[in-house]
């Protein structure tokens, strides 16, 4: 498995763009950053891209049978496609039909199929078309995803990139109306917990800094743009709530 | 199948785990009865390197205090001191913002040695004499005159410092909150 390059995930989405699949998929996840920033780190091996699970348990044959003709090898009892030079891509399960965890897809391809993404990508203006050709969640669609993600190991991966897509995006109205739309879709207990989330991860990289020292790098800018991120969001939820 | 292949079942046990776990650290937040206020805090970095430094103070605390009256803003255990007469942390060190130029002078008056930068905390882990641990800026935070004529740092930064230093600590902000003077704004 190799770390794509940016362009590497640009091109492939443009490539997919132009397939019969090209409607399906959607880029997404931490490869998502890759279509929003040119900054940002997507810290990722993998391309995660969307695609309507229910689609594929109809039309899992075809598929199969266009994911290899692109030049993917899938890997059974996986939702993973392999290219033969390494790129690994990653298929997510949203659903238009019930907001649920669940698996989802096909026998051959079962995808896991995530309640928070049926419900963001069934918003209005969550998908967006790239400059470079190929679909992708719209910045606050991606941003709300990861703030609401629930992942141990990489919870605050997650928080740390929604802080610096929210402040990356700040002064944008459309983004804040966005987000402060898609955030409303949920529970405010599950809004709360993502606030405390970003709280936390915003904490331990102070923490990180602290325990640097004198930083040469860009690290103590990259916390300051973090602390501005959770002010922007705090704000945003704190209007939410008023 | 290696690690990063994860069968999509596999995925889904590791996923309904992850909810599991989440679930009960949402209740330990929700414990405490502060939780939702504190959510509010935007966490402030005292320590951030190339802002902050210490000094070893050369002469007594008070004094050292007294003669910085109206060049620093105080803030974390010594700004607790002298707001409630009560600190939270053990090291008697002095804590605070002050401007590059009155660093210098502080030097220069025999206040303090001159500054250094190993071992930068507010919580040492060894006995050390007590040090100026001051965050050098030009514009001071928002900050309250007590009538000894002290500077500390506004309860909101105070929150904010306590934060970006020591982590979300609702039994300290709590016993903060309770001794807070209620004749200081908040």
């Amino acid at each position: 498995m190799i770390r794509p390059e940016r362009s590497d995930v640009l091109s492939l989405m443009s490539r997919l763009r132009s397939s019969p699949l090209g409607e399906r998929l959607i880029l997404a996840g931490s490869s998502g950053l890759y279509g929003l920033s040119e900054t940002l780190p997507a810290l990722t091996e993998d391309v995660d891209v969307l695609i309507d699970a229910d689609w594929v348990a109809a039309e899992e044959a075809r598929l199969l049978q266009e994911m290899a003709r692109l030049g993917f090898e899938h890997q059974p009892g996986t939702c993973t496609f392999l290219l033969s030079e390494g790129l690994s891509l990653d298929l997510v399960g949203y659903s238009r039909r019930d907001a649920v965890d669940r698996i989802g897809g096909g026998e051959t391809v079962p995808i896991m199929v995530f309640s928070d993404l049926s419900k963001i990508l069934s918003a209005p203006g969550s998908i967006i078309e790239l400059p470079t050709q190929g679909r992708a969640m719209s910045s606050a669609a991606l941003t709300a995803a990861k703030l609401l993600t629930v992942r141990l190991e990489k919870g605050s991966k997650d928080k740390l990139q929604a802080l610096l897509l929210i402040e990356e995006n700040a002064g944008d109205d459309d983004f804040s109306r966005d987000l402060r739309r898609l955030l409303a879709l949920f529970d405010p207990d599950r809004v709360e917990d993502a606030l405390a989330d970003a709280q936390a991860a915003c904490l331990a990289v102070s923490g990180d800094v602290m325990r640097a020292g004198s930083p040469p790098t860009g690290y103590a800018e990259m916390a300051q743009a973090i602390d501005r991120g959770l002010t922007i969001l705090k704000h945003l939820t704190r209007t939410e709530k008023s | 199948m290696s690690e990063a292949l994860l069968t999509t079942a596999e995925r889904w046990r590791r996923h309904q785990r992850d909810l599991e776990a989440y679930r009960r650290r949402s209740l330990v937040r929700r414990s405490h009865s502060r939780f939702r206020s504190d959510l509010m805090i935007v966490p402030h970095v005292f320590l951030l390197p190339g802002k902050a430094g210490m000094a070893r103070l050369q002469q007594p605390e008070g004094a050292v205090r007294t003669a910085l009256r109206e060049r620093a803003v105080w803030t974390l255990d010594t700004a607790a001191r002298l707001v409630s007469g009560r600190g939270f942390l053990t090291s008697p060190d002095l804590t605070g913002y002050l401007a590059a130029a009155d660093l210098e002078w502080a030097v220069a008056q025999g206040l303090i040695a001159p500054p250094e930068q190993a071992g930068l905390s507010v919580e040492p882990l060894y006995r050390r004499p007590p040090m100026l641990i001051a965050h050098l800026t030009q514009t001071p935070p928002p900050h309250i005159e007590l009538s000894s004529g002290d500077r500390v740092v506004s309860w909101e930064f105070l929150l904010r410092d306590v934060m970006g230093t020591l982590g979300w600590r609702p039994d300290l902000l709590t016993r903060l909150e309770a001794t807070y003077p209620a004749g200081l704004p908040r």
